[in-house]
């Protein structure tokens, strides 16, 4: 570790880095509150009046996401999120090589006594590491939310028998709407499978982005490239969803194995689930990687492709600056 | 015998189609001031490059302390201080954090070198690197480069963009670097500078190296310009290296290198009319292998 050049990275990132934590931040909280503000009844009625064809487009079942940690959960999933994450890594990981050739800085920075390969993977690193921080920013705002947040129930009269604990409801009662924390109906350390995911997520668009940055010479083609990649995959996810002739575009996008809520509900009901390498949705009644699998694949995909990166920058001419 | 720091042996370069650099072979003696001359092209900074470890030779090799520029790159940058012919820095940086870095990420940096030539180099080191002129820039490039004490410095057409105050400073500090016995390696197009600078020059041309010359012996080297009506010329060329008669207007251009007396002594024995004496200068060098095909210098 080079700490002039871990300083030179780390300052270099911050903006992006800040910009990413900040908006993160705000909306994961945002997201986890607004969940707050609709009550689970309410939000039933709206499922309800869905297609049921329509519960192909999620990984869980529609009665897991009325509750209020699948509603929570789903944060993991919405498109800001996962592209905020993405971009931290894919606009880091293309600036490795073609990033500074582009800015014709490389030639400067390779005359010092520092191998490609250190240059390269020290930049990786941070950006993995950021990768790593905004998942727990995201975790910290969720946290955050549910510790705040208040909801509304529906609370029905009734009475106590002594001793037994048994509570017997009024038939005619009126019901009355009462405030409870979220933190009582939802545990934050349960988003832990979700956000493990999304980092993984992360790390894959890291190596790929590296990889493609360590075989061009201008950052902005390398990210636009990265970038093309990351909307054909999500395309390809989409397409796969919608259409049964389609369902093959599911093994060619990395977005298959990114599934935050099927992870966190599977640990609800099994501790054990986040090490199982298959499991069975029950929406689709299919068998899918479980998060063992699912993670690990996007790790080895992520790193093996920042390997294939840091051996092309190794080996390859450098082009003069201009 | 004086020992080589670096060696470079039927070196080539092959981009596509084109040779940038075609069988070059050159020694660089420990502590000498080595000049690289030659036109946009002629393979000055595909050398330097290759030197560097920034490109892999297609054929040959190069030594800087018989360690292989490109095996061996990061051993090599440890014993060399390089400044690049375009000089580009950390636009988020300022002057400052610039030398900071460069002296941090080297076992032989020293900021408080580096503060001293930025100061000598007459830089604003508070400015950000964004907001600063190509000149400043290449100011602050130099003070990086030339505060550290690697035994080789590769200089790379530093002068570009300079003004002459600081251009002379520039030359004076390549002369204290060879008086402390380090070796710099030093391109340009100005021949005036190299002439100033350079112990011993090559000249490139089309990728190709086309000539070797030593300053000393340069110094030694007249041209006489004449105008001579008759006289016989034959008596003449055993004692010159060149001359040329234009019968017409009369005019006699002549190159000697070493004694000149007995050229002066002919000349005082015919007509001559017209009489100019100088020291012939790189330039002629220069002229011989760039305004002639290199079929024919080659």
């Amino acid at each position: 570790m080079n700490l002039s050049l871990l300083r030179k990275n780390l300052q270099e990132s911050m903006l992006l880095f800040l910009g990413c934590a900040g908006l993160l931040a705000a909306f994961s909280f945002f997201r986890v509150w607004i969940v707050g503000r609709l009550d689970s009844g309410r939000f039933r009625q709206i499922i309800d009046l869905l297609p049921k064809d329509w519960e192909r487009f999620s990984s869980v079942d529609f009665e897991w996401i009325v509750s209020y940690l699948g509603r929570t959960a789903t944060t993991l999933d919405e498109p800001m999120v996962v592209m905020l994450v993405s971009a931290w890594a894919l606009v880091r990981g293309a600036d490795v090589v073609g990033g500074e050739l582009g800015r014709g800085t490389m030639e400067m920075l390779l005359a010092q006594p520092v191998s490609r390969a250190r240059i390269f993977w020290q930049q990786f690193s941070v950006n993995i590491l950021g990768v790593i921080t905004l998942c727990l920013v995201v975790w910290l705002a969720m946290w955050m939310a549910v510790q705040t947040t208040q909801i509304k129930e529906t609370e029905y009269p009734s009475f106590n028998i002594p001793l037994t604990g048994f509570k017997i409801p009024v038939p005619n009662g009126e019901p009355k709407q009462i405030l409870v924390p979220m933190r009582d109906v939802v545990d934050a350390t349960g988003f832990a499978p979700g956000l493990v995911n999304l980092a993984c997520l992360g790390v894959f668009f890291a190596g790929m982005a590296s990889w493609l940055s360590s075989n061009d010479r201008y950052g902005w083609r390398a990210t636009g490239l990265a970038v093309g990649v990351y909307f054909l995959f999500a395309m390809f996810k989409i397409g796969s969803a919608a259409t049964p002739s389609l369902a093959w575009l599911g093994w060619i996008t990395v977005f298959s194995l990114y599934e935050p809520e099927l992870h966190i509900q599977a640990s609800q009901t099994d501790s054990g689930a986040v090490w199982h390498w298959f499991m069975v949705n029950h929406v689709s009644a299919k068998t899918v990687a479980g998060p063992l699998l699912a993670n690990l694949a996007l790790l080895a995909a992520g790193a093996s492709l920042a390997m294939i990166g840091a051996l092309r920058f190794s080996r390859r001419d450098l082009p003069a600056a201009g | 015998m004086i020992e080589s720091l670096v060696s470079v042996h039927q070196l080539s370069k092959q981009f596509r189609q084109h040779w940038a650099l075609a069988g070059c072979s050159l020694e660089i003696r420990r502590g000498e001031v080595f000049g690289l001359l030659g036109p946009n092209g002629a393979g000055k900074t595909t050398l330097l490059r290759l030197l560097m470890g920034y490109l892999k030779p297609t054929t040959g090799n190069a030594t800087v302390s018989e360690l292989d520029c490109y095996r061996d790159r990061v051993a090599i940058h440890r014993q060399v201080a390089y400044l690049p012919g375009e000089v580009r820095l950390f636009r988020s940086m300022n002057g400052r954090q610039v030398l900071k870095f460069f002296s941090g990420i080297r076992p032989d940096g020293d900021f408080q070198a580096a503060l001293r030539m930025a100061r000598r180099l007459d830089l604003d080191l508070s400015r950000w690197v964004a907001f600063m002129s190509t000149g400043m820039r290449q100011k602050l490039a130099l003070a990086a480069v030339l505060s550290l004490p690697a035994p080789l410095t590769i200089l790379d057409e530093p002068t570009a963009n300079l003004d002459p105050t600081v251009r002379t400073q520039l030359l004076q500090i390549i002369d204290e670097i060879r008086r402390d016995g380090r070796t710099v390696v030093f391109s340009s197009h100005v021949l005036s500078e190299v002439e100033e600078v350079c112990d011993r020059v090559v000249i490139l041309r089309e990728g190709k190296l086309v000539h070797e010359q030593s300053m000393g012996d340069l110094r030694k080297m007249y041209r006489i310009r004449a105008r001579i009506e008759g006289g016989d010329l034959t008596e003449l060329l055993p004692l010159v290296d060149s001359a040329r008669h234009d019968p017409l207007t009369g005019r006699l251009t002549i190159e000697v290198a070493g004694d000149i007396h007995p050229v002066l002594r002919w000349l005082a024995q015919n007509p001559v009319e017209e009489i100019e004496v100088a020291p012939a200068g790189l330039r002629s060098v220069y002229e011989k292998f760039h305004s002639v095909p290199v079929e024919q210098v080659v």
